[in-house]
């Protein structure tokens, strides 16, 4: 989505980080954004739980969305 | 032809003896190579005498990708696993066709290797080529003993583990794993089954060998030793794969559940001129889950997302596959009033791939 110009971040929990990773250099794409939120997110946290978590998350995303040049 | 071998190479100390096959064997478990158990070290001489035995070019490419680290499955990798898994050199054929499969298109081998639902990798053999390899077909055939199912399967998981990067944890992100990630290979009881070899079923002819792969959980016993005509077994059989906790029937979408009937069984149904398709039928009309197994959250999810988990009405039992030719019916094992199913891990369309194995002597 990056080549044909649309801002992307793939947002992962924490365990997914190492395949997140591993994909990311299967596909040369070492510097890919990458938002990392705090495992679980899930069934088994509280929804008001879950919200916190991207609440907390929001500005990372958006300088990752918003930053994405640097990443080149 | 060129014989030459590409790979990286260990080199050997000078003073080779004993323990430098140990000390191999612990630099590819610590380089995260092996499935833990000792592996046979691959040499150059074992990886050159396998391709030779075949008549292939090493850098044949077999897969350009293996997902998720898209590593190249060329003969030659191909053929490193399968010596370090243990298999003989004519087995080669069996598992280049596996490989086939699992990267023929639309079949989902990055989630199966991601995912964290505990799936093997099921390598169904059938046709003459599992009595010429001694694949076992009969008694245990699921279990250890038999060099072939044993290592075949073995090298399938290495395949996924080297040129795939599906390491546990890291990118194998599997809940509890299986022991079907170590190996989970066999072949068709052809001698004792009614009905017409899987593979001919499948639009090969009967001189074909084909294999037949499908991600799938261990096996689940079906005990039927108490049914004497057709009608008990098949209540039995479609009693026993209706759990609501498998991933067929979390996501009714399109994936095939498999059904391996011990020759007493299928025996049993054939004796009053059922066919495998009357199997099939009966099972999908009647493995249904009802209502009041399924959780309240299961069917909140199925009217908020039925592409994710299948189509539900909101009052009838649901089924456990989408279709009825999502169930694969194979004959197989020993004697014994016993069958077994296989779960599939239920992607959105998790279909079986079959394909012909090659033989050396075929140009």
């Amino acid at each position: 989505m990056e080549k044909r110009g649309i801002p992307a971040v793939l947002v992962v929990s924490t365990p997914f980080k190492s395949l997140a990773l591993a994909q990311a250099a299967a596909f040369s794409l070492p510097n890919v954004a990458l938002l990392v939120l705090p495992h679980p997110m899930g069934v088994s946290v509280a929804p008001e739980t879950a919200a916190l978590k991207a609440e907390n998350a929001v500005e990372e995303l958006i300088t990752l969305m918003t930053n994405q040049g640097a990443l080149q | 032809m060129s014989f030459d071998l590409i790979s990286e190479k260990i080199t050997l100390p000078d003073s080779f003896n004993d323990d430098a096959w140990e000390a191999i064997e612990d630099q590819l478990y610590r380089d995260g190579c092996t499935d833990g158990l000792p592996i046979v070290a691959p040499t150059p001489e074992r990886v050159r005498r396998m391709i030779e035995y075949n008549r292939l070019d090493p850098q044949q490419l077999i897969a350009a990708a293996i997902p998720p680290r898209n590593g190249p499955a060329t003969v030659e990798k191909i053929a490193i696993n399968a010596v370090m898994a243990g298999c003989r050199p004519e087995y080669l054929p069996v598992v280049i066709a596996a490989v086939e499969a699992m990267t023929s298109p639309g079949f989902d081998l990055f989630a199966i290797q991601a995912t964290i639902h505990p799936a093997g990798l099921l390598t169904y053999v059938s046709g003459p080529i599992a009595k010429t390899l001694d694949i076992n077909s009969g008694a245990g055939c699921m279990g250890p003993c038999w060099r072939a199912n044993a290592t075949i399967g073995r090298a399938i998981r290495l395949i996924l583990l080297n040129c795939g990067g599906g390491f546990p944890g890291t990118v194998d992100k599997s809940t509890h794993g299986s022991p079907a990630k170590y190996t989970l290979c066999f072949a068709e009881n052809e001698d004792e089954s009614p009905w017409e070899p899987f593979h001919v079923e499948r639009g090969f002819k009967r001189e074909d060998s084909t294999v037949t792969v499908l991600a799938t959980e261990a096996p689940h016993d079906i005990n039927g030793q108490d049914a004497t005509k057709a009608s008990s077994l098949l209540r039995i059989l479609a009693s026993s794969v209706i759990s609501a906790g498998s991933a067929n029937f979390r996501f009714t979408t399109g994936s095939d559940l498999v059904i391996c009937m011990g020759p007493e069984h299928a025996a049993l149904v054939a004796r009053e001129g059922l066919t495998k398709d009357d199997v099939r039928d009966y099972v999908f009309k009647h493995a249904r889950v009802p209502l009041e197994n399924i959780s309240e959250d299961h069917l909140i999810a199925r009217k908020k997302a039925p592409v994710q988990h299948g189509v539900f009405d909101g009052v009838s039992p649901i089924p456990v596959v989408l279709k009825k030719e999502n169930i694969l019916i194979l004959v197989t094992g020993g004697v014994g009033g016993h069958s077994a199913w296989l779960p599939s891990w239920a992607g959105p369309n998790h279909r079986a791939v079959t394909k012909r194995i090659r033989l050396p002597d075929e140009t």
